[in-house]
């Protein structure tokens, strides 16, 4: 599992996931991951087209960024899954509130929506 | 002859879950069962085990779980057998969604939940059996295929 900062910019941040969200995978990114969103109080935009599999800690912990972002009036933003984790995060109902967009300007367009 | 089932014994280790997992995808590529299977399988081993483990066992000694993975009759069967207090996920109800509320609420009841869920949705049919000493959960899913694919 990586995480990659894509940009960290004053107004946004986009990162990006690579590798299996299973417990393992989560447990190896989480304090970096909420490190750069959370902790940021600003839009974050997690580019998911290398993850190949994302489990229900995965799902909770984008719940959790989210409603913490929430707080401070910014958005975590999700871009471009695969087809089966895409499908995954229909199931789990997160949409209305965690935007799935195919790129970053998409993500910008929705951070302001 | 058919292909022999996927028999997998684990420790109560998360490492040992990611070999389990290169296990399922082997069987899964010579069962040639398409993606979406493949995820949903690697979903419902996942969601499962990663609950046993977490929440199943009162101490951190050793213990074992058995996934047993086949395909009968069209149909995907996986079978999870472990020696964790009893409990029937088939119980635990659906997860509240959301962040309801203006994000005040807590999205799941229990842990477990969502990852429970999402197992009942991607699987067609669960049955939880229980044992002397622990749990099974048989989960099924039809493949929709010829009953002669997949098989040697």
């Amino acid at each position: 599992m990586n995480l990659r900062v894509i940009e960290a910019a004053a107004d946004y941040t986009h990162l990006a996931l690579s590798g299996r969200l299973d417990i393992v995978g989560v447990g190896a990114i989480e304090t970096q991951f909420t490190g750069y969103t959370a902790s940021r109080h600003k839009p974050a935009f997690v580019d998911l087209s290398e993850v190949t599999f994302i489990s229900s800690l995965a799902i909770r912990l984008f719940i959790s960024v989210a409603k913490s972002l929430e707080a401070n009036q910014a958005r975590l933003i999700l871009i471009n899954p695969q087809p089966n984790i895409r499908e995954t995060l229909r199931l789990s109902n997160i949409e209305e509130f965690i935007p799935i967009v195919t790129g970053k300007d998409e993500a910008l367009s929705a951070c302001k929506a | 002859m058919g292909v022999p089932p996927l028999i997998y014994r684990l420790k109560n280790d998360f490492q040992e879950l990611s070999r389990l997992m290169d296990a399922v995808e082997q069987y899964s590529l010579i069962q040639r069962l398409d993606s979406r299977t493949t995820y949903a399988l690697k979903l419902a081993v996942e969601e499962i085990i990663t609950n046993t483990i977490l929440y199943g066992y009162e101490s951190d000694r050793a213990h074992e779980i058995e996934v047993r993975v086949t395909v009968e009759d069209d149909e995907l069967i996986l079978e999870i057998t472990d020696d964790a207090r009893p409990f029937n996920p088939l119980r635990v109800p659906a997860p509240a969604m959301a962040m309801a509320g203006g994000g005040e609420s807590e999205s799941m009841e229990t842990p477990a939940s969502l990852g429970l869920f999402l197992v009942r949705e991607v699987m067609d049919d669960l049955e939880y059996r229980p044992q002397p000493h622990g749990n099974m959960l048989v989960m099924r899913k039809r493949l929709g295929r010829s009953p002669s694919m997949g098989r040697s």
